[in-house]
């Protein structure tokens, strides 16, 4: 029995149907003059639907105006870029190609690394501490514009036995001016990174370091002065002292870790003795290069160095 | 690379000249479906200008996994629907007074006066058929009128209608069912006069 109202649905689906035509209609509405008329009917409603869109369709010439309307908006339009930006955000967290492990994996390590980096920071930034002993005649010198402290370390922290004379203290002593490596004894970090790049490092070479310590104190000690003027020319003296002075806190600080004694000991007495060198003015008084002389001389140092240098200190009595 | 894939790669840098010779391809598509959306000539351009707008800003979005004008079409979509229900007081205090066919005059119609009257009488008679289509889409609500044009228009299939409008078959269905009638009734169709008929024959010839 056939059922108009069934039809209905099956109506639509022929007028939107685009196969649909007259000749493929089912028999059961073919058959039903009023299904049959109600599909025309359909069908004529839709063909005077687009014959009115057909009809309010703008002219042609519109076109131009309307481009022309689009271009100036457009010109005004903020770029794409931010919209892409975030698209390819949006993108790159959506994707399950990358996982949220993943992602928090590097997370991990971006702040692994810079915590790392903070505490290396932290450690290359302590005090550096140098040992000296005090000398009999402190060098004075006023004149130097830039002061700087080196903090002798407590004897008790690393040599219990050591002689009272040793007692720590502060002293004052002139800026080490050296344009070429810009380093000042209390910048720590360019102390350290001075040392990094001196191109024989004092943890390899301790015997070099002995011999040329060595040298510089013979040529100090062997110098004289100019004829004609009070001051003697100690340049190169000076110079030199400067560069072993970073090898040579390196080297105690390592011999001191290791519990090398002997060899620290003679690092520390050698020590003060290149910071008065370093430090001495352009033009010094004779008496301060005197009593710097004497000091060298009573402590026997060359003769000491000499020794260590030519290798009687077993090979890796620092590394030890 | 197509041209298309072309301009709208250098749309993505941000290429306005690209983007307009990309929107001239489907300008004329975006404009019927909002003029035929909104029955109104002036919103009409408003509207679609502003989906290009969209498109423009959003197109860095566009990864070529559909067709570029289906993506476009969704803007169109989208933009036509909230532009709707944004405005829809406005509108439905309005919409008496925007009638297609009280605008009409010789130049409107493309025509002189030294034109023959045939040809004067056959364009008054499209156009007031045109008054009496977009009176039948004026009855709809914007929903209705959206799938009925996603469909009949565009040509797309009752799942991508659902989609773009999220609507389920039987609402478009029912949708399109209820155009049709409105659009016979509108046009002295007998679309009435047959669901009377019907009812009063219980459904059964």
């Amino acid at each position: 029995m056939h059922d108009c109202r069934k039809t209905e649905a099956q109506l639509i689906e022929l007028v939107f149907d685009e196969a649909a035509g007259a000749q493929s209609l089912p028999a059961e509405i073919a058959g039903c003059p009023a299904c049959l008329a109600q599909y025309q009917a359909m069908m004529t409603a839709l063909r005077a639907f687009d014959q009115a869109a057909e009809t309010l369709q703008p002219d042609e010439s519109y076109w131009a105006g309307y481009e022309a309307r689009l271009r100036a908006k457009l010109a005004e339009a903020p770029p794409p870029m931010r919209e892409r930006f975030a698209g390819w955000l949006a993108a790159v967290f959506a994707k399950p190609l990358i996982p949220v492990a993943v992602t928090a994996a590097l997370l991990l390590l971006i702040a692994a690394s810079f915590i790392w980096q903070s505490r290396q920071r932290g450690t290359s930034g302590e005090p550096v501490i140098v040992s000296v002993t005090p000398s009999p005649q402190p060098v004075q010198t006023p004149s130097a514009p830039e002061s700087i402290v080196v903090q002798q370390t407590p004897q008790s922290e690393i040599r219990p036995k050591r002689s009272p004379s040793a007692a720590p203290h502060s002293r004052r002593l002139p800026a080490v001016r050296e344009p070429e490596r810009r380093i000042g004894i209390t910048a720590p970090d360019n102390l350290m990174a001075a040392a990094a790049s001196e191109p024989v490092l004092p943890a390899l070479a301790p015997e070099r370091h002995f011999e040329r310590a060595q040298l510089l104190l013979r040529a100090f000690r062997n110098s004289r002065f100019d004829e004609g003027t009070d001051a003697p020319d100690l340049a190169y003296e000076k110079r030199k002292s400067r560069e072993l002075i970073y090898d040579n806190i390196l080297l105690r600080r390592e011999a001191a870790a290791k519990g090398n004694l002997p060899v620290e000991d003679v690092l520390s007495s050698l020590e003060p003795l290149l910071l008065d060198i370093a430090n001495l003015p352009d033009k010094p008084a004779p008496e301060a290069v005197q009593a710097i002389r004497a000091r060298v001389q009573k402590t026997e140092i060359v003769a000491t160095l000499q020794i260590y240098s030519s290798g009687a200190t077993r090979p890796g009595d620092l590394n030890q | 690379m197509t041209q298309e894939q072309d301009l709208i790669r250098r749309a993505q840098t941000g290429d306005r000249e690209a983007f307009c010779l990309l929107a001239r391809s489907y300008e004329r598509r975006i404009y019927a479906l909002a003029l035929h959306f909104t029955r109104n000539p002036h919103d009409a351009e408003d509207l679609s200008q502003e989906v290009w707008l969209k498109a423009f800003r959003a197109i860095g979005t566009y990864r070529g996994e559909a067709g570029f004008y289906t993506w476009l079409r969704q803007i169109a979509v989208n933009t036509l629907l909230n532009e709707r229900r944004r405005a829809s007081v406005m509108w439905d205090s309005e919409k008496k007074a925007i009638r297609m066919g009280e605008l009409i005059s010789l130049d409107e119609l493309g025509l002189s006066v030294a034109e023959p009257a045939r040809a004067v009488e056959d364009a008054l008679h499209q156009k007031m058929m045109a008054d009496q289509v977009m009176q039948a889409l004026d009855e709809l609500r914007p929903r209705e009128r959206m799938i009925f044009l996603l469909k009949h228009r565009e040509g797309m299939t009752y799942e991508e209608i659902s989609k773009a409008c999220g609507a389920s078959a039987g609402t478009i269905k029912k949708a399109l069912f209820r155009t049709v009638s409105k659009l016979r009734q509108h046009l002295g169709l007998g679309g009435e006069a047959a669901e009377v008929t019907q009812v009063a024959a219980g459904g059964k010839s």
